[in-house]
C-alpha cells in the first residue's frame, strides 16, 4: 500500500497518540493544562523587561509584538525537539509492532500544535481587549485567513523538519545533543525578539534566507501589523514549506524501513 | 505480472461476528516488495509467502553511534554483517497453524519480524495477504501513566484496531483480563502488577481478529488459569481460520497446537513438515548434540517368562561416529543368558519410530533360522545387521526372545534402545525410499 493511504488509515492512531503526547505531559503536574500559557507568558515577561526598553519607540505593544513572533518559534522548536527523539524514544514499540512510523513525529507536531492553538487562542482575545480598550489597529479577525495559512505553512514546514530529524537521529545519535544549541540560533536567527527592518540590509538578506523569517512574518501580518504579506514573501513560504514537507517524508519513508534495526 | 498488489482491500468482514471491523477499520495495511509474479494461485488473505528471504544485521564491535564512528566506520572496520536469516521460503496457506523452534539466535524472531513488516528483508521478498497481527510483546505501547482504560485504546489503535470495535469488545477484552484488572481499569498501569500488565496485554492482542497472526513466545503470562484461557482463545482463532503463526521453546506447545512446524537453523530452514515430526527432528539434534543419544536410553517395559534373559542391548554403528546417518549400516547386539533348557528360541527385533509407528519387525522363526539348543547357565551372542533406511528422526529398537513357536515370551525389552537418525532434509516421512526427481520439458508442447 502506498506510504501516504497508509498514514491515512492510521490516523485514529495518529489522534490518539496525539492525545497520548497531551495527556502524559501534564498527567503529573498540578497546574497541567495551564503551563501551555502560563510558559510563553513567562516567556513574554522577560524578553519584555529586557528588550523592550531597546526598541523604544519602535515597536508598539512589544508584549504583542514578542507573543506573535515566539509563540509560532515555539511551536516549532519544541516540536523539532522532541520529535527528533521520537523514534528512538519509542524503541520498544518500533521493535515489537508494525505501524506506520511516521506517526511518531507526526503525532508530536500535532500535540504541538495544540498548544499553539491554545496560545494564539489567549493571545486574540487579548488584542481584542487592546482593540476595545486602546488601539483599534488590531482588528484581526479579518486577517484571519492569512492567520490560518500561516498555522498551515507553519505547520508543513515544522512536519517535514520532524520527520527528517526524527528519521537522522535514529542513525546519527549526535542530532539528540546538537539540537539545543542549533535551536537558540536559529531563534537569534529568526526576528522574534527583534524587528528585522531595523537590521542592516545584508544581515536582513541573510535572515531571509531562514524559513522560520517568513512564516513568522505571516503571522506578525496577520495579527500584529495586520496587513497583507508580499507575494514574494508568501511564496518563499510555500516554497520552504512544501519542500521541506518532501524532503522530511522522502528521507523518512526511506530510512524507516530499518528503523527496527537501530534503534 | 499479475495484480496482486492489494489483494486484501476486497474481503468483508472476516470476523464472522458482524463486529463492524470491516476493511475501513481494520489493522495496518502493509504491503511489502512485490515479488515475482507468480504468486497468482496464493493470493487468498491468510496467505503469507516468504521468497528466499536474507536478513542481515550490522553488528558494531563496539557501540557506535556517534558521528565520529560512523564517520570513520568504514575505514576502521569496525561494522560487520551478520545473516539472521539465509535463504528462508515458506508458503504457509490460510488457516495454517505453523510453530517456529530452533535454538536461541537461530532467526525465529528474526523471520517472525519481517513477516510482521516490522524488518524489512535484506535480500527476497515477503508478502502478507490480508491483516497481519503480531504478539512480539505484551502491553508494548502501554504507558505508564496512562489509566488501563486509555491504554486499551492506545494500544488497540497501534495494533490497528478502531476506536468503533475496541468500543464493541471492550468489555469482553476486561472480562478477559480478569477481576483485578477490570478493578483497575481507571488506574495508572504502573500501579499494576506484572501479571495483570500482561494479562491486559494479552486481553487486547487476543480480541484482534486478524487473518494472519503472529505471536512470539507470550503464551507463558499469568497463571495456570490464565494460560489455559489464553489457549483455548487461539484454539478459537484456529477454528476460525486463522493463519497462526508460533515462536515456543515449549514443544509439546508447538506439538499440539500446530500442524505444521518449521525447524530453522542458524538462519535456514533444515525442516518443514508435519509438528510432531519436526519436533521430534528438534529433539533428536538437541539430544544428539549433547553427546548422543544412543545408548542412552530410558527403555520401555520388560517382560517374559524368564526363561533367558537378554542384556546387554547395544547399537553398534559403522565408524566411532556415534550418530547414525541415512543408510548407514548398524548392528543391535545383546547377549541371552539361559536360565532353563531352551530348543530353537526365537530372537526377534522390531523397529519403530519414535511416536509408535511400526516400522520393521524380523525374527529367526519367520526366518527359519536355526538357532540351537541351551541349557541353563548357557550365554548366546545374538547379532541383528540392518541397513538404515531411515530419514533423519528419533527410533527405537525392541528386542526380544520366545519359544520355538513364538508363543511364550521369554524375555522382551520393548524400546530397549533408541537412536537418531542424522541426514540432510531432502523428504519426510520415515523411510528412505532413495528417491530422485528429475523434470524435463517435452519438447514441442
Ligand atoms: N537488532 C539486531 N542487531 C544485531 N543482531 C541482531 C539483531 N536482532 C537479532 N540479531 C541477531 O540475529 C540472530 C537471530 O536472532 P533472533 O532474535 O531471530 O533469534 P531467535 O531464534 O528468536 O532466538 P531466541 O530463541 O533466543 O528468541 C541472533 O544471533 C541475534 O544476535
Ligand atoms: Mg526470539
Amino acid at each position: 500500500m502506498h506510504p501516504v493511504r497508509e498514514l491515512l488509515d492510521a490516523r485514529e492512531l495518529l489522534r490518539n497518540l496525539t492525545i497520548r503526547e497531551l495527556k502524559v505531559r501534564y498527567k503529573r503536574s498540578a497546574l497541567g493544562f495551564l503551563w501551555t500559557l502560563l510558559n510563553p507568558l513567562l516567556m513574554m515577561a522577560v524578553f519584555t523587561a529586557v528588550f523592550s526598553t531597546f526598541f523604544k519607540g519602535m515597536l508598539s505593544w512589544f508584549p504583542i509584538y514578542f507573543l506573535t513572533g515566539y509563540l509560532p518559534f515555539a511551536f516549532f522548536q519544541a516540536s523539532a525537539t522532541v520529535a527528533t527523539g521520537s523514534i528512538v524514544g519509542n524503541g520498544n514499540l518500533i521493535r515489537k509492532v508494525y505501524f506506520p512510523r511516521s506517526v511518531l513525529p507526526l503525532s508530536v507536531v500535532l500535540a504541538q500544535l495544540v498548544h499553539l492553538l491554545l496560545g494564539l487562542g489567549v493571545l486574540v482575545v487579548a488584542e481584542t481587549i487592546i482593540y476595545i480598550g486602546w488601539d483599534r489597529s488590531f482588528d484581526w479577525w479579518w486577517y484571519l485567513p492569512l492567520l490560518v495559512v500561516a498555522i498551515a505553512l507553519l505547520t508543513i514546514f515544522t512536519a517535514g523538519l520532524a520527520m527528517l530529524l526524527a528519521a537522522a537521529n535514529t542513525f546519527l545519535r549526535d542530532i539528540q545533543e546538537f539540537t539545543t544549541v542549533a535551536f537558540l540560533m536559529w531563534f537569534y536567527a529568526t526576528p522574534v525578539i527583534y524587528p528585522l527592518d531595523q537590521l542592516p540590509g545584508w544581515v536582513q538578506t541573510l535572515i531571509k534566507l531562514n524559513p522560520m523569517t517568513h512564516f513568522v512574518e505571516f503571522f506578525r501580518d496577520s495579527l500584529y501589523s495586520t496587513s497583507l504579506p508580499t507575494w514574494s514573501t508568501l511564496m518563499a513560504g510555500v516554497g520552504s514549506a512544501l519542500g521541506m514537507f518532501v524532503l522530511g517524508w522522502l528521507t523518512f519513508s526511506r530510512l524507516s524501513r530499518d528503523f527496527a534495526k537501530e534503534v | 505480472m499479475p495484480d496482486v498488489s492489494h489483494p486484501d482491500r476486497t474481503r468483508d468482514d472476516p470476523s464472522g461476528a458482524g463486529g463492524g471491523f470491516g476493511v475501513a477499520a481494520g489493522l495496518h495495511h502493509r504491503e511489502n516488495e512485490t515479488g515475482r509474479g507468480d504468486l497468482s494461485s496464493g493470493a487468498a488473505p491468510g496467505s503469507v509467502l516468504v521468497d528466499d528471504v536474507w536478513e542481515s544485521f550490522k553488528v558494531y564491535h563496539e557501540r557506535a553511534q556517534g558521528l565520529r564512528d560512523r564517520l570513520f566506520a568504514r575505514r576502521k572496520n569496525v561494522t560487520e554483517e551478520f545473516w539472521a536469516l539465509r535463504g528462508v521460503s515458506l508458503r504457509l496457506d490460510p488457516g495454517d497453524t505453523v510453530g517456529l523452534i530452533g535454538e536461541n539466535g537461530s532467526g525465529k524472531s528474526t523471520l517472525l519480524k519481517c513477516i510482521a513488516g516490522i524488518l524489512r528483508p535484506s535480500r527476497g521478498t515477503v508478502q502478507t495477504y490480508g491483516r497481519t497481527a503480531s504478539m512480539l510483546e505484551l502491553g508494548a505501547g502501554f504507558h505508564p501513566d496512562l489509566t488501563g482504560r486509555e491504554n486499551v485504546y492506545l494500544n488497540s489503535s497501534i495494533l490497528g484496531f478502531s476506536r468503533r470495535y475496541t468500543d464493541q469488545v471492550f468489555d469482553e477484552m476486561v472480562e478477559f483480563a480478569g477481576q483485578q484488572v477490570a478493578e483497575a481499569i481507571d488506574r495508572p498501569v504502573r500501579t499494576y502488577s506484572s501479571g495483570m500488565y500482561l494479562r491486559l496485554g494479552f486481553a487486547v492482542s487476543v480480541h484482534l481478529q486478524p487473518d494472519i497472526l503472529i505471536i512470539d513466545e507470550v503464551l507463558a503470562v499469568g497463571d495456570a488459569k490464565f494460560v489455559k484461557k489464553c489457549y483455548d482463545r487461539i484454539h478459537e482463532l484456529k477454528r476460525r481460520g486463522v493463519t497462526i503463526v508460533v515462536v515456543s521453546h515449549d514443544l509439546e506447545t508447538v506439538a499440539t497446537l500446530c500442524d505444521r512446524a518449521i525447524y530453522l537453523e542458524r538462519g535456514k530452514v533444515v525442516a518443514d513438515g508435519p509438528s510432531v515430526e519436526v519436533v521430534d527432528r528438534y529433539r533428536a539434534d538437541v539430544t544428539a548434540e549433547q553427546g548422543g543419544a544412543v545408548g542412552r536410553w530410558e527403555g520401555g517395559a520388560v517382560y517374559g517368562s524368564g526363561d533367558m534373559t537378554l542384556r546387554d542391548i547395544r547399537l553398534l554403528t559403522g565408524g566411532e561416529r556415534d550418530s547414525i546417518r541415512t543408510g548407514d549400516r548398524i548392528a543391535v547386539k545383546f547377549r541371552a543368558h539361559v536360565n532353563a533348557e531352551v530348543d530353537n528360541p526365537v530372537f526377534g527385533l522390531i523397529v519403530r519410530a519414535n511416536d509408535g509407528t511400526y516400522l520393521y519387525d524380523t525374527n529367526t522363526l519367520w526366518r527359519h533360522q536355526e538357532t540351537g539348543r541351551y541349557a541353563p547357565g548357557d550365554e548366546v551372542e545374538v547379532t541383528f545387521e540392518l541397513r538404515a533406511n531411515l530419514l533423519p528422526g528419533r527410533y527405537t529398537v525392541t528386542v526380544a526372545a520366545s519359544r520355538h513357536d513364538g508363543k511364550v515370551v521369554y524375555d522382551w525389552h520393548s524400546d530397549a534402545l533408541g537412536f537418531d537418525v542424522a541426514g540432510e532434509f531432502v523428504a519426510n516421512g520415515l523411510v528412505e525410499l532413495d528417491g530422485s526427481i528429475s523434470v524435463m520439458p517435452i519438447a514441442g508442447t
